[in-house]
């Protein structure tokens, strides 16, 4: 943690809501991709988002100094998406951007941008039908790019689970694309 | 040629097309939540617990004795015991706050007429000198546990009331004796170390303990049972007077302390040592 941001952190366990404004800001971000990738769907992930951070300014007293803030938060925000969306009985999709909008590599060859497409629709298409469990350990470390030790905090698993849940879900993730 | 699609993609070619897709997936663009997070926050500021953690307020006295009053309170009933437990010691809470308070006035230099019976440093000004320690357990009504690695304590103290009963164990300063290292003098006191035993409850035992931004805690294992190890800046104590009533207490050394139960009598070690050579210490007091 920075120390600007230490120096905000303690600003707002004084109860000071623009130093905790300005944690969300820096945060709001990645907290609604996080929460749209748990609920995929956009007005829930904001709704999420916006609990989540005011949970995490009430519970500001039992976060442990010199701990990171970011799997902190991201915590509080996954739990408070799966949460709600184990309350939904819609099963949204995650989808890909336009494709033409969106060209990872402009200088690519029609060819090799048609195969790239066709890769990402495939796994983004397995991703959607995994177990939430499996999608969600994907999607922190591939989607959101956690590192696996700030998964192990945002999950609250030792490091070594993280290890073995992700070998797990990229497993069935293969059985998903054999189809 | 290979085929290059998802079923026979090689382990860093998966990753790569999983990245690459997270890099495309349709997120919805993000919405400035930050006004409504604060309007929601303001509208309704933390609660009393909350604000128990802020170190704006923690070290207002009288709110600070009036959670302590509710953790005791809640600590009579089965759901406050679990609670208790589930902070890994009984009778002991610990906060922290943005400053602690000034820690003793050094002593003055022993003259030599002063009566050898004196409390050390005067800060065990409320307890009584016994004989030894066989006398202190008679007094306080369970076994006073001496630690071996120390040997018999210079001086024994006790502080015997109607509803309370603590026994203290004074060492003085010491050099380095195998398996220990020296042991320095508390400035404010003299003393080198101070166990502190009593039954570990709220009713009885110490309290709470206010930890300055230069303090740390730490739960560990003491002898197969959870403990608590606080160092860094001075820290200041909570306990409850006889009356009933919780008051703050001196601090009685200005150095590390370990704290850890032995059945039903918790101990506290105090001295200027690092938390190694107190583990050490107290695994001699099983």
């Amino acid at each position: 943690m920075s120390d600007d941001e230490a120096l905000l952190l303690d600003r707002a366990k004084r109860g000071d809501a623009d130093a905790f404004g300005q944690i969300v800001s820096r945060y709001q971000a990645l907290a609604q991709r996080t929460a749209y990738v748990i609920t995929r769907d956009a007005d829930a992930a904001q709704d999420v988002a916006q609990e989540a951070f005011v949970k995490a300014y009430r519970a500001l007293g039992r976060f442990r100094p010199g701990a990171p803030l970011r799997p902190w938060l991201l915590r509080i925000v996954a739990n408070e998406a799966i949460n709600r969306a184990k309350a939904g009985s819609r099963h949204p999709t995650l989808d890909l951007a336009a494709a033409e909008s969106r060209m990872s590599d402009p200088a690519a060859s029609p060819e090799a941008q048609a195969i790239a497409s066709e890769r990402r629709e495939m796994v983004v298409r397995a991703v959607n039908a995994m177990k939430d469990e499996d999608r969600l350990v994907i999607a922190y470390r591939y989607f959101l790019d956690l590192s696996e030790v700030e998964m192990a905090d945002v999950l609250d698993i030792p490091r070594g689970t993280v290890k073995s849940r992700l070998s797990r879900a990229m497993s069935r993730l293969r059985e998903h694309l054999r189809g | 040629m290979a085929d290059r699609r998802g079923p026979h993609l090689t382990d860093r070619e998966l990753e790569a097309a999983l990245r690459d897709a997270g890099a495309h997936v349709a997120y919805p663009p993000t919405v400035d939540i930050v006004a409504a997070v604060r309007e929601r926050i303001e509208a309704r500021p933390r609660g009393f617990m909350q604000l128990l953690w802020s170190p704006r307020y923690a070290l207002v006295p009288a709110l600070a004795t009036l959670v302590l009053l509710a953790v005791a309170t809640l600590a009579f009933t089965p759901l406050g015991a679990q609670a208790a437990e589930a902070l890994g010691l009984r009778g002991i809470r610990i906060f922290q706050t943005a400053e602690t308070p000034p820690p003793l006035p050094p002593r003055p230099s022993p003259s030599p007429s002063a009566s050898a019976s004196a409390p050390p440093g005067g800060v065990l000004s409320d307890a009584v000198k016994v004989a030894s320690v066989d006398a202190a357990s008679r007094q306080v009504g369970f076994t006073v546990i001496v630690p071996g690695a120390l040997g018999p304590p210079d001086e024994v103290y006790t502080r015997v009331t109607s509803q309370d009963a603590q026994a203290f164990l004074v060492y003085k300063p010491r050099p380095a004796s195998s398996p220990l290292p020296a042991i320095p003098e508390s400035p404010q006191t003299g003393i080198g170390v101070l166990v502190t035993e009593a039954r570990g409850s709220f009713e009885f035992g110490l309290l709470g303990k206010l930890l300055g931004p230069g303090s740390r805690a730490e739960q560990l294992t003491v002898n197969g049972v959870t403990g608590i190890w606080i160092e860094g800046a001075p820290h200041q104590f909570f306990y409850r007077q006889p009356n009933g009533q919780f008051v703050q207490d001196t601090l009685r050394l200005a150095g590390n302390v370990l704290i850890w139960n032995s059945g039903d009598v918790l101990i506290r070690l105090e001295a200027q040592i690092p938390k190694e050579v107190a583990l050490r210490i107290a695994s001699t007091m099983p």
